[in-house]
């Protein structure tokens, strides 16, 4: 298994920008929900409990985001991906509310605002914080 | 000619792996949003390849994979997913399917994995 860069030379441009556009309306109804999902939760609990249904929108993002080369929001999202498989394998983890919602905030500036932003110290939190998660 | 289908829950994918079968003169047997009606669509359309991705609401692929394989241990099935879990992967491989794509893809790598797999 190996990755590489998406998009071949000579792909028609303006399939390009229509796959951009329907990829972008995708990763931002997966953002929203994320938002929505998390911001009912308040606590590592009730996090646990949802865990199951945050991983898939965020699973979705992992694999579509770097296809579009959002390299970073696919790099937060894999991050996030396994500290949410973590939780879903072995229950409630301290501090992964806040962890996954500082993700979903970092995800949505730098697919919103500003994507030349570093990620270096989300990394380095997330790494931290779960060293043989993350 | 080979034919293929294609199952995907985003739009956006699904646009690509079309491209990716017209770019290899391949024919699109059928697509479909869902894994629901996988099994009666892969009985009707009896594709060379299946293109399944995994995470898929309401029925997700190793779901849909189980019921292709129980129907025809024969079929060629190829999961899609942004999953690099060993264990997973190897749970499609042990269920039948022939090769395991790993998200994000290149046209090529997608092209000749379907190449390998109707060769197998």
């Amino acid at each position: 298994m190996t990755t590489h860069q998406p998009v071949p030379h000579g792909y028609n441009l303006a399939r390009h920008d229509e796959f951009l556009e329907m990829a972008r309306k995708e990763i931002q109804s997966e953002i929203d929900i994320l938002k929505e999902a998390l911001f009912s939760c308040t606590n590592d609990e009730q996090f646990y409990k949802k865990s199951r249904e945050i991983e898939k929108h965020m699973h979705k993002i992992k694999g579509l985001a770097p296809m579009m080369m959002q390299e970073k929001v696919g790099e937060i999202a894999q991050i996030s991906d396994r500290i949410l498989k973590h939780v879903i394998n072995h229950g409630v983890l301290k501090g992964s509310r806040d962890i996954i919602s500082d993700a979903v905030q970092r995800m949505s500036y730098l697919f919103n605002r500003d994507s030349n932003i570093g990620i270096n110290d989300f990394r380095k939190q997330a790494m931290d914080v779960y060293p043989k998660i993350a | 000619m080979i034919s293929v289908m294609i199952a995907d829950d985003s739009d956006a994918i699904r646009m690509v792996l079309k491209d990716i079968i017209t770019i290899g003169q391949h024919n699109l047997a059928g697509e479909l949003n869902s894994g629901v009606e996988a099994l009666e669509e892969y009985t009707k359309l009896k594709p060379d390849i299946f293109l399944l991705d995994m995470a898929m609401p309401k029925k997700d692929g190793l779901s849909v994979l189980k019921e292709i394989i129980g129907f025809d241990p024969n079929a060629k099935v190829i999961m899609i997913s942004a999953s690099d879990n060993q264990d997973t992967v190897k749970e499609c491989i042990r269920l039948g399917a022939r090769a395991y794509i790993l998200k994000p893809f290149n046209f090529q790598e997608v092209l000749d994995i379907i190449t390998q797999v109707v060769k197998s």
